[in-house]
């Protein structure tokens, strides 16, 4: 990790002097995760690809305000995860509306029932197709978190650090992203909840 | 700790975000409570489904595409070299050729102003002499007249108008 993070510091110079084989390099370095991630927010492969390009544009026109304090990587994702925010926003899915704030709301975070672990005989593509169609349901804030956390398994703090809130506010929006995502389940598939299972 | 305490702490926990101090009096109250065990089953079976669909497939040449959209731009300030999102990708590899072909739109408005310009420009002059001839050995003034109130423009035209009646009283 230590290794990989003075490559990147490394290429990021070799950037700002001017080498475009290094950005290439970088991007070439990042790219899996930044699609990984954005994959979370838009389906369309087109779409998609546009999004991580513009990413990337992004981070090389910022280059020179990377310090080098956080791993690239995270500092890749912040710019990722506003892009897509930016993107959907354009789209009409507003990430936070004041009037519609879900932190601001009073909502119940425990859900009646819970859901059971997915079945083994369960294909792999139809859990992430339900978890993706779950997912798609929640506001933007928590769908956020949930990605950061459960998908690219990023700790409370690199998340705190990259949405740019407490980690106390990453707790509280987890525990609720996780509820509400339970709920959305629940919603969509009936069928999956551990007292249907029971019966 | 109560089971209030204990639900908001399970996540953190099976995160790996909790030190000593906060994980101790949870793990006790797990082995005490019946009730919060099961909210730990039931955090583990939620974390469950949080699996990838497929390796991701990243478009061929995709980096190298980036870079050179990247550093067509010139400076790093510049947005000039984003892409519009309706332009097929495939036209972000050709990027190089978008300034050219803003160069020559740029140049043809240029073109097609100037000449509007110059057409106005001689119409107004044409009527302009027309409408005020200078008698010949007239002398021209560069200077301008000094401004007027509207109360002495108002001034002058009665005075022109009262000598013009005079005029054309002694006709």
């Amino acid at each position: 990790m230590e290794q990989e993070a003075a490559s990147d510091a490394a290429l990021v110079s070799e950037t700002l002097a001017g080498n475009q084989a290094s950005f290439q390099l970088l991007v070439e370095r990042h790219e899996s995760r930044v699609f990984a991630l954005l994959r979370h927010y838009v389906k369309n492969a087109a779409e998609l690809e546009d999004l991580a390009q513009e990413t990337f544009l992004k981070a090389y026109r910022r280059l020179d305000g990377f310090e080098g304090q956080s791993s690239f990587y995270t500092w890749i994702y912040r710019i990722g995860v506003n892009t897509a925010l930016d993107h959907l926003k354009k789209r009409g899915r507003s990430p936070i509306a004041s009037t519609d704030d879900p932190e601001v709301l009073a909502e119940p975070t425990q859900v009646e029932g819970r859901i059971a672990a997915p079945h083994a005989a369960l294909e792999r593509a139809e859990v992430a197709r339900v978890a993706q169609a779950a997912l798609e349901q929640l506001p933007e804030i928590f769908r956020t978190v949930l990605v950061l956390r459960e998908y690219e398994e990023l700790a409370y703090q690199d998340i705190a650090d990259m949405l740019g809130i407490s980690i106390g506010t990453v707790e509280s929006r987890l525990f609720r992203a996780r509820a509400r995502f339970k709920q959305a389940v629940l919603d969509l598939h009936p069928e999956y909840g551990a007292d249907a299972e029971d019966d | 700790m109560n089971c209030n305490h204990a639900t908001t702490l399970i996540g953190p926990y099976l995160d790996g975000e909790l030190n000593e101090a906060q994980a101790g009096p949870l793990r006790r109250h797990l082995l005490a409570c019946a009730g919060c065990r099961t909210g730990v089953q039931a955090h583990k079976d939620l974390r469950r489904w949080f699996v990838e669909p497929e390796p991701v497939v990243v478009p061929a040449g995709f980096a190298a595409r980036v870079a050179q959209a990247a550093f067509a731009g010139g400076s790093r300030a510049e947005p000039a070299a984003e892409v519009p999102r309706d332009t097929p990708r495939v036209a972000a590899a050709a990027a190089p050729v978008e300034p050219a072909a803003r160069g020559e739109g740029r140049l043809l408005r240029f073109v097609l102003g100037l000449t509007s310009v110059a057409a106005a420009a001689t119409i107004m002059i044409v009527l302009f002499t027309r409408d005020n001839r200078l008698s010949e050995g007239a002398g021209l003034r560069a200077d301008e007249r000094p401004r007027l109130t509207m109360d002495q423009a108002v001034e002058e035209l009665e005075a022109l108008q009262r000598a013009e009646g005079a005029k054309a009283a002694r006709r």
